[in-house]
């Protein structure tokens, strides 16, 4: 009876494991196709394809050997042979901005039988531009890269290669200039009529407790238990796309939900369902256009 | 006996799994949030150069070079002037700097500005207070989390000091473990803390202003609150039964800044319930209102619509701001609410009621499966203004310029054009959203037309047998009737608006 009930405490153990590592589904992105143009000024690298636009926070941008030179790593990544063949690219339509790219897939098995595929492509510039990435021209359909020039540092911290101190923008200090689009997706009313209905919403859910598992056990909480009833409140469906911990090492006391400006209904739903006391906020402005997801969680230390 | 029961308790699998689980997330918790000790090859030399020359508990250092550990980890080795030599790791070389037992030469700071990464930055102290002592005013920008993230307000300066030990964070350090160093004083009554890495922050940011632009205002006192008053509820949208009431914040004074400098949260408590003493959840609507001041006691309101309890308080976690709070009951707030500010002192909080459920309610799940990532907006992500854009808020434009008609003729002849609008908007849509979207408002326009034309064409009709009996009504005008109520005879929904409009029709003939 000993060894029966050890045994099943161990299944359910593992079981519980691996049940939170499945939540992390092996979905991915398929390069078909890339394009350069220039939107004032800017010129823009994108791919076309297929993307899990809950994947874009993993993928890593990094500097080259040169200061022309960076390196992007997009896991969980195939690139579509026989729509893009080529693997190092030298003429663009676009002349003037890039020199070349080179791009390299790479599909590796681990030791427990899994396969682990990625794309890593290189880009060198004519100028010394670096590529950062723009959700808000990326969707399930192409990816986008801004390459933007570096800008030269306000303080003199010692300018020396590598160093990357991630520089604070800049305040607007002028008045603010509202242009048409925005007066009318500022007022409720008018932003109705810009807004469609959804029915699905994408959900990240994001550490910020003291506690390291917080997000996971809320996003179980979140996917097994309150699931149906969300669901059926909000006739939405619920899609966590997103479960991790934040990087500022940022602890709240309450948990706040970020929501965006037409989802305030949905946003009040889930925080009447969730167990403890949550906030919620309209996403700041400064990151609304880099969100891939309609409502952030961040998981407070009065979760338990 | 001790060790016989230790034995008995160790036999029992269980435990010692759940000892080695509880282990494993110890070590996890710990590694976590711990700075790198190691960083790369860069780095490593950038960080040697900086620190050479400067010194360590007083010890003057005579030369930084790098050693590394594997192929990608970096750390420094130092030759101090008494002769030792040290492994320094990047985490020790943070600690250290925070606590001032590693100094840099020619009166620089060194600073890590996260927590998590090794990269580094050198305050050029003397710069910083050259830069803060010409400075008139400061721009504040306010940090991640709070409710007025990356916004900022433009502060008068007073003045700046070196923290000293009489000052009541002298020696406290953030959450960062840095050491507060400076105070600014402000004109509006706050006080701003810096520590190393603020300033080197504030000076990239180019926070401190030693001549301010001529279309920035300057912030040099608070808003003070004289009273609430209640706005009552008028009809905001005919054509969505949507209804707005508010409340109006009086200041002494104008109020120089721009109405998304007053942001909204929603707030939930769990509170007890006297008559059952269970924990119950109540939502409270929050309007912040940052340099604001409640200097008296201001009456708030026990019921305004659908808002409870609504009173101004002032904030006692952060400095000069106050709150406008209100319980709400979650299912009444459909729409969020809107600021406005008036040329008469004052802010108008407007907030919206609609009893048409169908304004925030999603599609049927099982009639409309998206698939994939589908737009939100019928905007295009960039900031492109296509015809399709121009033609659809030249609709909406107009939608809302008729809401605000009194005559409801010249109202029902703006949603003809705006109809029209519509049209072209839906015939220039390139997305499926964008088409979808221009055809939903030009049904609902449809749909509340017959009604109003049918009030107006009774309205005008009323007019006319009152003013005289005698006189025969202007053709021209008659004609622009019959041509409301053709329209209208088309998109009558109901067999009693088509029997008054053949009513109506043979009475104007």
């Amino acid at each position: 009876m000993k060894q029966f009930s050890s045994t099943l405490a161990l299944s359910l153990l593992f079981m519980f494991l691996s049940a939170t590592l499945s939540l992390s589904a092996n979905s991915g992105h398929m390069l078909d196709r890339f394009e350069l143009f220039v939107d004032k000024n800017i010129p823009y690298l994108t791919f076309k394809g297929f993307f899990d636009p809950g994947k874009f926070p993993h993928i890593n941008i990094t500097q080259g050997s040169s200061k022309t030179e960076t390196t992007v790593i997009l896991p969980n990544t195939f690139i579509n042979n026989i729509l893009l063949p080529e693997r190092d690219i030298t003429s663009f339509a676009l002349s003037g901005i890039l020199d070349k790219m080179s791009l390299a897939e790479k599909i590796t098995k681990t030791e427990n039988g899994e396969i682990n595929f990625l794309v890593t492509f290189t880009v060198s510039s004519k100028e010394k531009h670096f590529l950062v990435l723009d959700t808000k021209r990326s969707d399930s359909r192409q990816l986008t890269f801004a390459l933007q020039r570096k800008q030269i540092k306000v303080v003199s911290a010692v300018a020396s290669e590598g160093m990357q101190i991630t520089s604070p923008v800049k305040a607007e200090l002028g008045p603010v200039k509202i242009t048409p689009r925005e007066q009318l997706l500022l007022h409720p009313v008018t932003a109705l009529m810009a807004y469609r209905h959804f029915d699905q919403l994408n959900v990240a859910v994001l550490n910020a407790s003291p506690n390291l598992g917080a997000a996971q056990s809320f996003a179980v909480m979140l996917d097994r238990k309150q699931k149906r009833t969300i669901e059926k409140r909000m006739g939405m469906k619920l899609n966590i796309v997103n479960i991790s911990s934040v990087r500022e090492q940022t602890i709240l006391p309450k948990t706040k939900i970020y929501f965006h400006a037409n989802l305030l209904k949905a946003a009040l739903i889930l925080a009447e369902v969730l167990p403890g006391e949550q906030v919620l906020e309209p996403v700041p402005e400064s990151r609304n256009n880099k969100l891939s997801t309609d409502v952030e969680i961040y998981v407070g230390k009065n979760f338990e | 006996m001790l060790k016989f029961m230790w034995e008995r308790i160790l036999n029992k699998k269980i435990y010692i799994i759940t000892l080695a689980v509880f282990l494993f997330q110890a070590c996890l918790s710990q590694s976590a949030f711990a700075f790198p000790e190691y960083t790369s090859r860069q780095k490593a030399l950038a960080l040697a150069a900086v620190l050479d020359h400067g010194y360590f508990k007083a010890i003057k250092i005579s030369s930084v070079f790098v050693k590394n550990r594997g192929k990608e980890d970096y750390y420094l080795q130092a030759i101090l002037d008494d002769g030792s030599s040290r492994k320094w790791l990047l985490n020790r070389i943070r600690e250290w700097t925070q606590t001032d037992e590693l100094i840099l030469s020619n009166n620089r700071a060194l600073v890590f500005p996260s927590a998590e990464s090794t990269d580094f930055g050198v305050l050029e102290k003397n710069d910083f207070y050259r830069s803060v002592l010409t400075a008139t005013a400061f721009v504040k920008t306010y940090g991640r989390h709070d409710i007025l993230e990356a916004k900022s307000l433009v502060l008068g300066v007073q003045r700046f000091r070196i923290l000293e030990p009489e000052d009541s964070k002298f020696l406290s350090t953030d959450k960062l473990g840095d050491r507060y160093r400076y105070v600014l004083e402000l004109e509006n009554g706050t006080r701003e803390f810096f520590t190393y890495n603020d300033a080197f922050a504030l000076l990239q940011r180019s926070a401190f202003l030693a001549e301010v632009p001529e279309n920035v205002k300057v912030l040099r006192k608070t808003f003070k609150v004289i009273e609430l008053k209640k706005i009552p509820l008028q009809i905001e949208d005919e054509l969505r039964d949507i209804w707005r009431f508010g409340i109006e914040v009086v200041f002494d004074g104008p109020i120089e800044t721009s109405p998304d400098s007053f942001p909204y949260q929603v707030v939930e408590l769990k509170l007890k319930d006297p008559e059952t003493g269970r924990y119950k959840a109540q939502f409270f609507l929050q309007i912040i209102f940052p340099n604001s001041e409640k200097t008296g006691a201001i009456s708030g309101f026990k019921n305004h619509e659908y808002l409870r309890f609504v009173e101004l308080d002032t904030d006692v976690e952060h400095q000069k701001r106050v709150i406008l709070r209100a319980m709400v009951n979650p299912d009444a707030l459909n729409l969020p609410p809107f600021i406005e500010i008036t040329g008469r002192n004052s802010i108008v909080v407007n907030f919206y009621s609609s009893t048409d459920q169908s304004l925030t309610q999603p599609p049927d799940l099982l009639a409309s499966r998206a698939v994939g990532q589908l737009p939100r907006s019928v905007f295009t992500p960039d900031q492109q203004e296509t015809e399709f854009e121009r033609n659809y808020m030249e609709a909406v434009g107009l939608i809302r310029e008729a809401q605000a008609q009194l005559n409801t003729d010249d109202r029902i002849e703006t949603y003809f054009i705006a109809l029209k609008a519509l049209k072209q908007a839906a015939l220039s849509a390139v997305v499926d959203i964008q088409i979808a979207q221009a055809l939903k408002q030009r049904d609902i326009l449809l749909r509340t037309m017959p009604k109003l034309i049918i009030r107006n064409v009774q309205m005008s009709i009323l007019a006319l047998n009152l003013e005289s009996t005698d006189t025969k009504a202007d053709p021209e005008f008659s004609k622009k009737l019959l041509k409301q109520l053709i329209h209208a005879e088309r998109y009558a929904t109901t067999r009693e608006q088509q029997l008054k409009i053949t009513t109506l029709r043979s009475i104007l003939r």
